[in-house]
This record gives C-alpha cells, structure tokens and sequence, in this order.
C-alpha cells in the first residue's frame, strides 16, 4: 500500500495495475508539458544555459513536501503508509554517478527517455532502448557484485531521523533551498544569455 | 489574463509562507490534539456513557499542552482513579478471564502499557499497543476489544479513540493489570463463586488462596515461588499443565 493512493503493486491488483498506469501518464503528460523529452533542454542543465530541469524537479520536491506534511497535519494522509525506499549509502552513491554521467551522455533520463520516445523522437527511442539493455546487463552483473550492492544498509532512512531535526524544520530548510536556487538559476539563467549575446525573454 | 510572473511570486510566497509554518509546527502530525478533539466530542461521551470521563476531559483541557503530558501529570493520575465505572463498557479482570478462557469470538485484548512492562507480565493472548498506536486498529465486525493498561485514565481514552473511529465493542478492564493480578492470578476465594474463582485462576496459572483468618500470605507467596508447588496446583484442575498466566 503506498499512501496518498491505495495501490498495492506488490501484489500487481489490476486495479493498482490501472492507477499506476494513470499515475506514469500524469507523469509523462507533466513532464511532456515541462518540455523534459527534448534532450537539448536537459543539456542546457549541464550547461547553466536552461535551468528548466532544476526548476521543474524543485518544484515537484517542494510540492510534495508541503503537501504531505500540511495532508498529514489535517488528518488526511497517514505518513506511516507512505512508502520510503531503503538507503544504501555506497551503492546510491555510485549509482547516482553512473546515473548522472549516463544522463550526460544521452541527455535524457530514463523517465524523459519514455516522454521523449513516446513523442516519437528518434534519440529518445535509442536511449530507451539502451536504458532497457543497460538494466539487463546490470541485473547479470549484480550477482558478481553482490556484496557491494547490499552494502551499507540504513534501512527506510529519511532526513529528520538522519539529521536528528523535526520534519518542520527539514520541510522549511527544503522550501527556503529551492527558492534560494530558484533566484540563483534565474540570475545563472540571464547572465549565460547575456554572455551569448541573447536577450533573456 | 494573469502575469504568469505574478502567479510564479504568488506560487513562490505561499511555498514561503507554508514552509515557515512547517518550521513553526516541526511535527507533520498533531495527535495530542486530534485526540483531544476525540475526548471531548458527543460520540466518545455516548459511547462511554456513564463513564466518569468528564473529571478526565476537563483536566486535559486544563494542560497546557492539550494533553499532551497526560502521562507525567499527577493530577491525572490521581484522576484515574475511578474515573471509569460504567458497567456498560467496563469489565472486570474475571469476566476478561473468563471470556479468553471459553474463547469468545472476536475477542483482542490490547495492553497500552510500555513495552518493557508487557514483556515482563502481560495477559495471556494480549497485544501490545501504545496509546498513539491504537489508530492502527481498524474496526472489524464481530470484534471485541478489551483494553487495559495500569491506569484506568489511559484505557478510557483508549476506548473513546476507538468508540469515536467506528468500534461497535470496546471494553476497559477495571484496574488493568493489577486487578488481573490481584483477581484472577492470585485471588482470594471464598462465598459460593469459590469453587469458579479457583478454577479460573488455576487456568491462568494463578494460585487461589482461602479466606480464612489464618492464611499467611507471605506463606502463600514462598509457596507459589516454589516450581514444584506451582506446577501441582496448575495442574490439579484440568490435569494438565495450564497456562501460565504472564
């Protein structure tokens, strides 16, 4: 069960089967809208010249902070039911470097890769299509490497109990960061336009 | 049409506004004082009705923190006392032995003590609950909830959390774990219920004692504490070995 909705993809319920695909087309359609399937606007991240990704992804984390911990306060959402994947320190960390380096490469994510596929863009199909080799050919190293993989275990960890603060605090610290970045990236966003010689709309 | 740079400054002001509230509040949850709302609401007073709550309610309006140091408040302890005697929701510790014993249908028993104290003795067949837990236990036809605890204060408070979220039967056990102790484990029997009393302490592993002028209840008690004693009287009823009590 994974709170807001009551899907239950563990056990692959059709109804949880047809909220998850509601859920992936909500996603696609958001990101689609943010234009995250076009794979020089996610360079533009890499090169401070279009700051749509940071923006579109704070914005989402901001959301969904606030509106869990203000649900929760109501009454409405039940933290304790929402699921929080396990923390593997070292793995994370490396995956995250493979991640990013991958999404440098390809320009896109796997999750842009599927908007941008569906869209019908070639490069967006060709990174799809390597995003699925890529998982079968970790999934056959993985037994090799298996004592790393499961290494550094903390379990579902989140950041008030990792940091020892209140989930207020943590909340408003994320908030005050992403509008912080938010000023930062329109100001990062307007000088690489005026170094290009472009005039920022 | 609205500038969409206003809406992005008025999108960007609420998240301010929200976050420094988050900071403010620190907790995403308030249970002290949802759970004050329930104390005091019409339903928990009619589904404990009879139930001397008020004396309760009104000291926990009076905390300061909405209740939320009920535990380390001693006017509240001094509250528990008595502060639940409706027949209608309260049970004795008997009447909880008798049910497990004949194994009524949907019976749960819930201990809301601390966890240490139930592992060192609990009722036999009992969960053990926090008070703040108890928003786990979602209502179930046929069931039959019997809380108990070592104060009646936070058994009734148990029972109005449960009465208010839909449980059609919720019982407290008068004197929670003491009265356990003191009537089914290690009772006094006498008058025409002897025979019944002894049996059912002797089910639960309890040692039942006569009422006469002459018992030594320190005698009693070193003769509980010896194994063998202990085992011939558990199994001198059924035959068997019983069930330990805790």
């Amino acid at each position: 069960m994974i709170a807001p909705l009551p899907l239950d993809f563990a056990n692959g319920t059709q109804p949880s089967l047809a909220g998850a695909l509601g859920v992936g087309i909500a996603f696609g359609w958001c990101l689609e809208r943010a234009g995250l399937g076009n794979a020089p606007k996610l360079m533009g991240q890499f090169t401070l010249r279009d700051m749509t990704v940071l923006k579109v992804m704070f914005s989402a984390i901001v959301t969904a902070m606030l509106g869990l911990f203000w649900l929760s306060w109501l009454g409405v959402i039940d933290l304790s039911r929402v699921a929080v994947p396990p923390t593997f320190i070292g793995p994370q960390i490396a995956g995250g470097v493979v991640f990013g380096a991958g999404m440098a490469l390809a320009g896109l994510c796997p999750g842009t890769s599927c908007v941008a596929a569906a869209t019908g863009r070639l490069d967006g199909l060709t990174v799809a299509a390597g995003f699925f080799v890529g998982v079968l050919g970790a999934g056959l190293v993985v037994p090799t490497v298996a004592h790393f993989y499961e290494s550094g275990s903390r379990g579902a960890l989140a950041l008030p109990a990792a940091l020892g603060v209140a989930q207020g605090t943590v909340t408003f610290a994320v908030v005050a960061g992403a509008l912080a970045a938010f000023a930062l990236a329109g100001r990062i966003e307007r000088a690489m336009a005026t170094r290009a010689g472009r005039v920022q709309p | 049409m609205t500038d969409p740079r206003a809406f992005v400054r008025g999108l960007g002001t609420t998240a301010a506004v929200l976050g420094t509230l988050a900071f403010v509040v620190g907790a995403p949850t308030r249970p002290q004082r949802a759970w004050h709302d329930t104390v005091v609401s019409a339903a928990t007073r009619d589904a404990l009705d009879g139930c001397a709550l008020d004396q309760g309610v009104r000291l926990l309006e009076k905390s300061s923190t909405g209740g939320a140091n009920f535990k380390e408040s001693d006017p509240l302890k001094e509250a528990s006392r008595g502060i639940c005697t409706s027949p209608a929701n309260v049970i004795s510790a008997r009447q909880l032995a008798q049910w497990i014993r004949d194994g009524r249908p949907g019976l749960r028993v819930l201990d809301l003590r601390d966890a240490a104290a139930f592992e060192t003795r609990h009722i036999p067949s009992a969960e053990s609950f926090a008070l703040m837990e108890l928003s786990s236990v979602l209502p179930k036809p046929d069931e039959t909830l019997v809380l108990y605890s070592d104060d009646d204060l936070r058994d009734a408070q148990g029972a109005a959390w449960l009465a208010e979220a839909g449980h059609a039967r919720v019982h407290v056990v008068r004197g929670g774990m003491g009265a356990w102790m003191t009537d089914v484990i290690d009772p006094v029997v006498q008058g025409d219920s002897a025979a019944t009393v002894a049996a059912l302490s002797r089910y639960f592993g309890g040692v039942p004692r006569a009422a006469t002028p002459s018992a030594d209840a320190r005698d009693a008690r070193a003769a509980r504490a010896t194994p063998t004693a202990r085992v011939r009287n558990a199994t001198d009823e059924f035959g068997f070995v019983a069930r330990r009590g805790c």
